[in-house]
């Protein structure tokens, strides 16, 4: 368990969470397939059936009536199915889970689909590479965990002027990266969570932050926030394990 | 109701997208609050049907309140209660529901508004009674 930290991480993903949201999709039949990606998120989900094409629908996103932003039906495949395609991907543009998961920031989710997460993370490290410099702080279970995205972060630091810190249990030994320090979380401080976290490089324009913690084997209860004061107490905290220990 | 006049009104109120876009709505759902409106313009012009054109939906909502809502109740389509900000649907005639369908289809695939067969299509051609 992550003790101290992991108490830390808890309070701040609650900080993190916003007012309740509202996605409403519109078109000629409820899109009952985009129900298992919606549902995920704890936010109020309403249809309004509308006589247009199906492929013509949209949905909105919505906050104590304030509009947010829309996505079209003609991206709602890669809301299915999204890919965790690394930032500088053609397709990255495009990302309309990316889009999705932005316009839901704030909003807690519960996910049990790794893949998911890892698209639901990039939406942070996609910030952080089109920013190119500042600092981004990435929490795994364990570092073999890591291994997996080592080519992504060996280009995320190697292409940018990107300043990387990646924690985990040290249970294997990652090749040395330029640009990328890797915490040996000993203690097991992060363990629960998932955390990516970019400092916006001083731009409040540009903090965000996902805070995730498994809440049982395999399923991660989090938020993706853009909140500045969250993601500064955020990096503030997890710059200073890094700089606690060698 | 006129109908003799209500062609040149039909005219004009189906000339503009937005004011269409509330027609297709209301026949489904009677009533709105300008507020539901104001997501559904916003978001069909920024993902919707037809081509992705950004808009602020603040813009969208104070164009409908001041502009296209008043005309809309002018025209006989829809009563507008600006104080409650509510909207509801004024039961077409044939040719209303025929020219909304059109401008439905129109609206909806790669084809312009042809407003001219739009006008065939209420049945009322030239029809003009001054007021």
């Amino acid at each position: 368990m992550g003790g101290d930290g992991g108490d830390r991480l808890r309070e701040l993903r609650e900080r993190a969470r916003g007012p309740r949201k509202t996605i409403t999709t519109f078109g000629p039949e409820p899109y009952d397939d985009l129900a298992p990606v919606l549902d995920r998120f704890d936010a109020d989900l309403r249809h309004e059936s509308l006589p247009i094409p199906e492929e013509s629908g949209y949905l909105v996103v919505e906050r104590d009536g304030e509009y947010l932003g829309a996505v079209p039906a003609a991206a709602f495949d890669e809301l299915r199915d999204p890919s965790g395609g690394a930032p500088w991907d053609a397709t990255a543009d495009a990302s309309a889970y990316r889009e999705l998961v932005g316009l839901l920031s704030g909003t807690a989710f519960e996910m049990d689909d790794r893949s998911r997460l890892v698209a639901t993370a990039r939406e942070v490290e996609d910030r952080a590479w089109r920013t190119g410099r500042g600092s981004l702080y990435a929490t795994f279970q364990s570092l073999s965990a890591f291994r997996a995205q080592v080519p992504m972060y060996e280009h995320l630091a190697g292409t940018t002027d990107l300043s990387v810190t990646v924690f985990g249990e040290p249970d294997w030994e990652p090749p040395a990266i330029d640009g990328v320090a890797v915490h040996r979380d000993e203690t097991g401080e992060v363990t629960d969570f998932w955390v990516v976290a970019f400092d916006g490089a001083g731009e409040d324009d540009a903090k965000s932050a996902l805070i995730a913690a498994e809440e049982r084997p395999g399923t991660y209860a989090g938020v993706v926030t853009y909140d500045p004061t969250v993601v500064d107490d955020l990096t503030a905290y997890l710059g200073g394990l890094a700089a606690s220990t060698p | 109701m006129n109908n003799g006049g209500n062609t040149s009104r039909l005219f004009g109120a189906l000339a503009d997208r937005d004011r269409r876009i509330v027609l297709y709505y209301l026949r489904e759902h009677e009533s709105a609050s300008v507020g539901t409106l104001a997501d559904l313009v916003t978001g069909w012009a920024e993902a919707g049907p037809g081509p992705d054109r950004p808009v602020a939906r603040e813009d969208v909502r104070v164009a409908l309140h001041h502009v296209h809502l008043p005309a809309l109740d002018a025209a006989g389509l829809v009563e507008y209660d600006s104080d409650e900000g509510r909207v509801t649907l004024v039961p077409l005639s044939a040719g209303g529901e025929a020219a909304v369908d059109a401008a439905l289809a129109a609206d909806t695939t790669e084809a312009g508004v042809d407003l001219d067969a739009l006008l065939a299509s209420a049945g009322d051609p030239g029809a003009e009674d001054g007021g």
